[in-house]
């Protein structure tokens, strides 16, 4: 076992599960290069959950259900129910999979896309959403090129749901001029502000109606529109609002559902959008203040290579400021409860009702509070309460396995990254269980 | 989810009783006078919860609203539902009023977006929310009871969480061993320290709670408690969540309700004497629509009900316009109007029970003047 494997295995990685610093450690690069491999996004178990469409259909049918006074009350119980196991099935997923996966440094990769491009269960719509996307939008295509993965997000039913696109009419469009629904800026909004160029770039309020008005005519497709249309991601012409753009500077003709594409790949080649992710992805793995030299070193590549994610990656794993030794980034709840579950096997971690253990923790998988995503730093997840809950977890955890060995799990989560204090305080812990527990809560297992 | 800085830190250790000497020396000027916000998160049915003698309503509702002579009489044209036995003592006594057809200036009905207005008002931009920004002005410290802090109370003042344990309490030897493993990283000693010193307050708490009503009682119980130890914070806040009753409505608004109800009489029983100086704000993002949908339940509508509670609260009476339930009467031809301004009603607890200026209000707190709604506080 050697230091970089062990950094490579808790850092860059999901958590060690036991022997995975070992595998790492003799070529801790290599290890997590060979975990790029492009059939990754394929592996995802996901047989027994539903694509997105067909969720979505049946959404549509139990509203249209609800308001035509047709719905009985086993049919509404029947719906919830429903969606309460998807839900359920989709967390259940994901988090088993985390926790088994032998390219955890793919899957955080997949993680940190997905809270990029967020999409939060806010809505009985999104709910059912959720977890479809993070499957189709996100997980196959972090492999290739930042512009692919952007439109494949941006123009997925359920980003289109969650930012309201779905809804949005142009006011001189076909349908804009007969109805009283308008325009809606959400989704052009953030992608400009969080997706792609931030305010840095300085854009205006006109260039976000603008783009937003571009993006017309991107809907879900209903009832009406046909079977084969329902719950997938459409273009409506008579929705969107005809007209050349500016943005930016940029000009774009009336090309009707492309020009909201073009636009996009313009903003995904802005130097300003290298420096967004550069700067994400530096702050996500290495420090909630990351060095200025990694930074730059990934927005070069991007900018090189015109936001090629491998390249991106590469240059990420191969900088030597992504190897220091100190644990910077304090765990969010998720990476607790994922790297604990990799360590000692996830029954034991969900601890009592696992719906319970992720909600008291503040961090209810697919629940992000804004486009935003969940918070990278350690000021939103270090509060009083949530350093107690952890305690009170661990200490749950270690009274209910006793015949674990605290010292082995710091050995096998840790490696070389166990210090000299984290050694000596659970060697001379007074039970067995009180060594476990402070194994699992110290800093150097509480930090990555 | 921003958390506390350093210096607001300390300022939460001292209030926490481990520094009565800092905290004395940044009392707030409430002296011991303490606000309760209570979001009532999904839209509660107004109309079934607050009742009005209207004939109007016999069109509208069949299956939501429980039958007339069930209701408990208030005694001027409203009456409550049958499952606030506590509420309408408190009301008899003086110490709780409402405002009906109430809303905030948001007139969308999604809960995440409509719940945003309520816990920014009118400064949504800045991600910071009004209970901080009132904390911020009057000093003293905010404590939200929950799993994270709630929007409201984000920001740069002294606000925090506390939640009632999930798993056993822990053993000071663990604790203290922690502390020490903990010395030489800030992100860890600092808030493990402030939790243990809010464990010291006692807070006595059956961590079991038989669903979500129970849950409204512990949380209120604990949040008494914690507001009425010597040095606790003046400003304290609680989600209730369930209360998007679209299909079905009658049997669970009506679980929900008794746990309100209990609720209050815990809130009002933990704070002891502190309740003569209390006045609790109770309401929603948005009310529901007047008439039933097809599942015998309601839909997401404009104007809510406000409750008030407390000592410090004028109560016996229903404040502000009832703007009526014709056709002609509703808002969009399907809600229950909005004639009162949440912001308002806000603004008047604040003025009269805080003794916040004018300038504060609409230059600090809230933005832009909308009229304050007086009347309401003792």
């Amino acid at each position: 076992m050697s230091q970089r494997g062990a950094v490579a295995v808790t850092r860059f990685g999901l958590g060690a599960q036991p022997g995975e610093i070992n595998r790492a450690s003799d070529d801790p690069e290599q290890w997590l290069l060979s975990q790029l491999d492009t059939s990754r996004g394929i592996d995802f178990p996901d047989q027994a959950l539903k694509s997105s469409n067909v969720h979505f259909s049946k959404a549509l049918d139990y509203f249209q259900a609800r308001r035509s006074q047709d719905a009985e009350g086993n049919k509404q119980r029947a719906f919830r129910r429903d969606v309460r196991d998807a839900t359920r099935a989709e967390v259940s997923a994901r988090t088993v999979f985390a926790a088994s996966t032998e390219a955890p440094f793919h899957e955080r990769l997949v993680r940190f896309w997905a809270n990029h491009f967020t999409v939060a269960a806010n809505s009985p719509q999104t709910r059912v959403l959720v977890g479809a996307y993070e499957r189709e939008a996100i997980r196959p295509h972090i492999l290739g090129s930042f512009a692919e993965l952007a439109e494949r997000a941006i123009f997925h039913p359920g980003m289109l749901v969650y930012l309201s696109n779905w809804q949005s009419i142009g006011p001189n469009s076909v349908a804009g001029r007969r109805r009283d629904r308008g325009l809606n800026e959400n989704l052009a909004r953030e992608v400009l502000e969080l997706h792609t160029v931030t305010p840095s770039a300085g854009y205006t309020q006109s260039d976000v109606t603008a783009f937003a008005k571009s993006l017309t005519g991107w809907t879900v497709g209903n009832r009406r529109m046909g079977a084969d249309r329902k719950g997938e991601t459409i273009y409506e012409d008579r929705l969107h609002e005809p007209g050349r753009r500016t943005l930016l500077g940029q000009r774009y003709s009336d090309t009707g559902g492309s020009q909201s594409k073009s636009i996009l790949r313009d903003l995904c080649r802005s130097p300003h959008t290298a420096q967004h992710i550069a700067f994400k992805l530096a702050r996500h793995f290495v420090s909630d203040a990351p060095p200025t030299s990694l930074v730059e070193k990934l927005k070069a590549s991007f900018l090189e290579t015109q936001g090629d994610l491998q390249s991106l990656y590469r240059t990420l794993i191969t900088a030597d400021e992504a190897w220091v030794g100190d644990a910077d980034k304090f765990k969010t709840p998720d990476e607790l409860i994922v790297s604990t579950g990799r360590l000692i096997g996830l029954r034991r971690v969900l601890v009592g009702d696992a719906g319970k253990v992720f909600e008291s923790f503040a961090q209810i998988p697919f629940t992000a509070p804004s486009p935003q995503g969940w918070p990278d730093e350690a000021d939103a997840w270090n509060g009083p309460d949530m350093i107690m809950k952890r305690v009170e977890w661990a200490n749950r955890l270690a009274d209910q396995n006793a015949s674990m060995d605290g010292r082995a799990l710091l050995q096998q989560g840790l490696g070389e990254r166990a210090s000299h204090e984290t050694l000596q305080a659970v060697a001379r812990a007074e039970t067995p269980s009180q060594a476990i527990a402070l194994a699992l809560l110290s800093p150097d297992f509480q930090m990555r | 989810m921003t958390n506390l800085s350093r210096r607001s830190t300390l300022a939460m250790l001292g209030t926490l009783g481990l520094a009565p000497k800092f905290f004395a020396a940044h009392a707030a000027e409430l002296d011991d006078r303490k606000l309760v916000f209570i979001i009532l998160r999904g839209a509660l049915d107004g109309l079934a919860t607050l009742i009005p003698d209207d004939d109007a309503l016999n069109g509208l509702r069949t299956h939501t609203i429980p039958d007339r002579w069930e209701r408990l009489d208030l005694g001027n044209g409203f009456r409550l539902h049958p499952n606030l036995t506590a509420l309408r003592e408190l009301y008899a006594q003086g110490e709780a009023g409402f405002v009906h057809a109430a809303a905030t200036s948001y007139r969308d009905r999604s809960h995440f977006d409509g719940q945003d207005v309520l816990e920014t008002l009118g400064r949504s931009s800045e991600r910071d929310g009004w209970l901080n920004r009132v904390v911020q002005t009057v000093g003293g410290t905010a404590l939200a009871v929950g799993y994270d802090l709630p929007l409201a109370m984000r920001g740069d003042g002294p606000a925090t969480n506390w939640s009632p344990p999930v798993f056993a309490p822990v053993s000071d030897g663990l604790l203290d061993r922690l502390q020490d493993l903990y010395q030489r990283q800030p992100l860890l000693s600092e808030p493990l320290a402030m939790a243990r010193a809010t464990a010291a307050q006692n807070v006595s708490m059956n961590s079991v709670a038989r669903g979500p009503a129970a849950q409204y009682a512990i949380s209120s119980k604990a949040l008494g408690q914690l507001m009425s130890a010597d040095g606790g914070p003046n400003i304290g806040m609680m989600s209730f969540d369930g209360w998007d009753t679209h299909a079905n409505q009658a049997a669970p608004l009506a679980t929900r309700l008794s746990g309100l109800d209990k609720a209050l009489s815990e809130l009002k029983l933990a704070l002891g004497t502190a309740w003569q100086e209390t006045a609790v704000v109770m309401c929603s993002e948005f009310g529901r629509t007047a008439g039933e949908n097809g599942s015998r339940g309601t839909d997401h509508g404009t104007g809510g009900l406000v409750t008030l509670a407390g000592g410090a609260i004028k109560g016996g009476r229903v404040h502000g316009d009832w703007p009526g339930l014709r056709a002609r009467d509703l808002y969009e031809n399907r809600d229950l109007a909005p004639a009162n301004d949440v912001t308002a009603v806000l603004k008047g607890v604040l003025a009269d029970h805080l003794s916040i200026s004018q300038s504060n209000l609409n230059g600090r707190i809230f933005s832009g003047s909308s009229p304050t709604l007086r009347g309401l506080v003792t």
